[in-house]
């Protein structure tokens, strides 16, 4: 050969093998895995396809140590603390930093607001600015009036807020709920579910995982700390309920049907509430209000067992309850009044009690809970708006409730709301009762059975329409949908195709501006429907 | 069942046949070797162990001699709270500067002695070593090749904004 041999350059080091791949058994890896902080785990996902696949695969497990660690914690008192400035102390903030592989350059600037952006970023990706003013147009090419800006303000909530908060649940936590449905926990063995905590916590971090995941597929702009401390709180509530659902329908011994919807009356501090919802909420007491509260409209503790037992609901008034329910938490079902399977079978063999106001009612429904149980209801479970935070609940009132939401011993307590209503109820069981106190968010919405809509209190009109169009649009799809169904002769649709349809309602809606504040009705008087006993104040 | 020994120490044989002689508090660091001793009672021979090198065995007896002293954990804490925290204690950081084969090695080591506190160190090292890294940095870190497609590294990327400290 006469070609001069041409040098490739010299190798400056020897390639090294990766020990961290080559060398650990996955379960190491895994170990290690487990040692990284949350962050972390997201870069390693990203360097390359072994690690992202030993990632995906362990990723229950990953997600669940680092949830019931630090991660859960954490996030929910940075939530805390924007609703609570100051509520964290140095050293918390300084394991939120820690946690939250915060740079070291940045903590001098850790406002409150600096600790939810980081938590936050996947909103933040999308969408940068906080205050945009859309210059587009709508699809009749009308000008679109400025979207609605998010308060500065890290604990107001606002239309734009709830709007998000909306789309959150229907997108994010509605697919979860049908899919945790479907859901068969192992019952033996080392994962035997012991209580709804438990299968918190075997679950929630997925739920987490999922949500924020998911979260960064839709363009939603800045989020409020308010609307996430709500949605989380949302989420849990939601959650612990399905996984109380769950758990009941893998336990054998299920008990007789009672469905009683306990909501108690408004005490005369709060009648205002009562006489505002007459019209719109659904007030489906077991016992006319003269029966449990005294003169001045307080609940009366001292009611005996005898006149609990007397007023246990019909048939016929138990399959409105049913149906009320249904179209209250599954509004997608609402056009056939059709739960999904799994609460069909719920509501088919368990007590349920709906309450709220519960500090109105912890002796009585104690009463009413052994009662029941003597009469043959071999479980009783309470399902309804927590209340534990209502303003004026003494610390021992929320003991209580706390000793009700946690012993598994005793009748089950469920914290459940409506996802633009939550409760804080495990917020507050996480931090041994603090003495949190709600803001007044009394936003209500209700469904008229009649009408067959949505309609919302008028003390938050604006956001309350908004929900009830959201709603009602969303219902209506449905409904064409389910006509056009028909008319190509198929009678049967699948929910996978109910919700793709949905979703893309829900991007066209987005592509369209209709979260932009001139889609939201300006009204503010007269939403009271004619039939005031066939609506829903969702609990 | 072995009636309990009273044997101050014990031989370890590591895999390439160099025999240590321990005294058996520290050896008993390992669970694998406490268990076999209660198992096996007077143990005159050295025991093998198989999985581990002399320098690794050497490492690993050093480090159980500092810590003979700490309290064994109890047995229902080997999850959640034994990881809680990346801090390392200075004499074990200092320890575990060592290059990343013999690194791996003690973690493979501890995991095959089953000295929890020692894996959970090692790992904890690990961890120190990639938080706050980048996955190019942590590619980098540990030669890892970059198998993805730029799709794929768009996808993740996505995937992974809620992560990002922005």
């Amino acid at each position: 050969m006469n070609q001069s041999w041409k040098m490739w350059p010299q190798p400056k080091v020897a390639p090294q093998p990766c020990h961290l791949l080559n060398k650990l058994p996955p379960e190491l890896q895994l170990e290690i895995l487990l040692a990284v902080d949350v962050n972390s785990v997201f870069q390693l996902r990203a360097t390359c396809k072994r690690l992202r696949y030993l990632i995906d695969s362990k990723q229950t497990i990953i997600g669940q140590y680092h949830a019931r660690s630090d991660f859960l914690e954490s996030h929910a008192k940075r939530l805390l603390n924007f609703r609570r400035p100051g509520f964290l102390n140095r050293a918390q903030k300084t394991a939120i930093i820690s946690v939250f592989n915060i740079r070291e350059e940045d903590k001098n600037f850790l406002g409150d607001r600096k600790i939810v952006r980081a938590l936050i970023g996947p909103f933040e990706a999308q969408k940068p600015s906080t205050t945009t003013t859309s210059a587009s147009t709508t699809t009749e090419g009308k000008p679109r009036r400025p979207r609605a800006a998010l308060s500065p303000d890290p604990n107001h909530f606002g239309l734009r807020e709830l709007q998000v908060m909306q789309a959150q649940y229907y997108h994010i936590i509605y697919p979860h709920m049908r899919e945790f449905a479907r859901w068969n926990l192992p019952i033996s063995g080392k994962d035997k579910l012991q209580s709804p905590d438990r299968i918190l916590k075997l679950s929630a971090p997925e739920w987490i995982r999922r949500w924020i995941s998911l979260n960064s597929v839709y363009p939603i702009n800045p989020i409020t700390p308010a609307f996430l401390y709500r949605l989380e709180s949302a989420i849990y509530n939601i959650f612990i309920t399905l996984s109380c659902f769950h758990y009941r329908l893998t336990v054998k011994d299920t008990p007789p049907l009672v469905v009683v919807n306990n909501q108690w009356p408004q005490p005369a501090s709060a009648s205002r509430y009562h006489r505002t919802n007459d019209g719109l909420g659904f007030h489906y007491d077991t016992f006319p209000p003269e029966k449990h509260t005294n003169n001045a409209g307080f609940h009366r503790p001292e009611l005996d067992e005898y006149e609990l037992l007397t007023h246990l609901p019909t048939v016929e008034e138990h399959t409105q309850m049913i149906s009320v329910l249904a179209t209250t938490w599954f509004p997608h079902h609402a056009r056939s009044c059709r739960p999904p399977l799994a609460m069909s079978r719920f509501f088919e063999t368990h007590f349920l009690c709906c309450r709220s106001r519960i500090q109105h009612g912890i002796k009585t429904w104690s009463i009413k809970a052994r009662a029941l149980r003597r009469n043959g209801c071999k479980s009783v479970i309470e399902f309804g708006c927590h209340g534990v935070l209502t303003p004026g609940l003494t610390k021992k009132e929320a003991a209580d409730i706390n000793y009700y939401a946690t012993d598994p011993g005793r009748d089950w307590h469920i914290l459940l709301d409506a996802p633009h209503f939550p409760d804080f109820g495990l917020m507050q069981k996480m931090y041994q009762l603090e003495d949190l106190t709600r803001p007044a968010v009394e936003d209500r919405i209700t469904y008229n059975l009649h009408t067959k809509k949505w309609e919302i209190d008028a003390r938050r009109m604006l956001t309350g329409e908004f929900i009830g169009e959201f709603w009602n649009e969303k219902t209506q799809q449905s409904e064409r949908k389910m006509v056009r169904s028909r008319d190509n002769s198929q009678m049967v649709q699948t929910e996978q195709d109910i919700f793709e349809a949905e979703t893309q309602w829900f991007n066209v809606q987005v592509g369209n501006g209709i979260w932009d504040e001139d889609v939201v009705p300006q009204a503010v008087e007269g939403v009271a429907p004619a039939e005031p006993a066939a609506t829903v104040t969702t609990v | 069942m072995a009636t309990p020994s009273t044997q101050a120490t014990v031989k370890l044989q590591s895999n390439d046949n160099v025999v240590i002689e321990v005294e058996r508090a520290i050896a008993e660091r390992s669970v694998l070797i406490k268990n076999m001793l209660e198992d096996c009672g007077e143990v005159t021979d050295a025991i093998p162990i198989s999985n581990v090198n002399e320098s690794i065995l050497r490492k690993v007896i050093e480090w159980c001699e500092h810590h003979k002293n700490d309290p064994v954990a109890a047995e229902n804490e080997n999850d959640d709270s034994r990881k809680k925290t990346t801090d390392i204690d200075e004499w074990d950081q200092k320890f575990m500067n060592v290059d990343q084969e013999m690194l791996f090695e003690i973690i493979l080591a501890a995991n095959f002695l089953d000295i929890k506190p020692l894996l959970d160190t090692g790992c904890k090292t690990v961890a120190n070593m990639i938080k706050g890294k980048s996955p190019e940095e942590i590619r980098k870190l540990f030669n890892i090749q970059n198998d993805f497609t730029p799709e794929e590294e768009e996808q993740i990327r996505r995937e992974n904004e809620w992560a990002e400290d922005r």
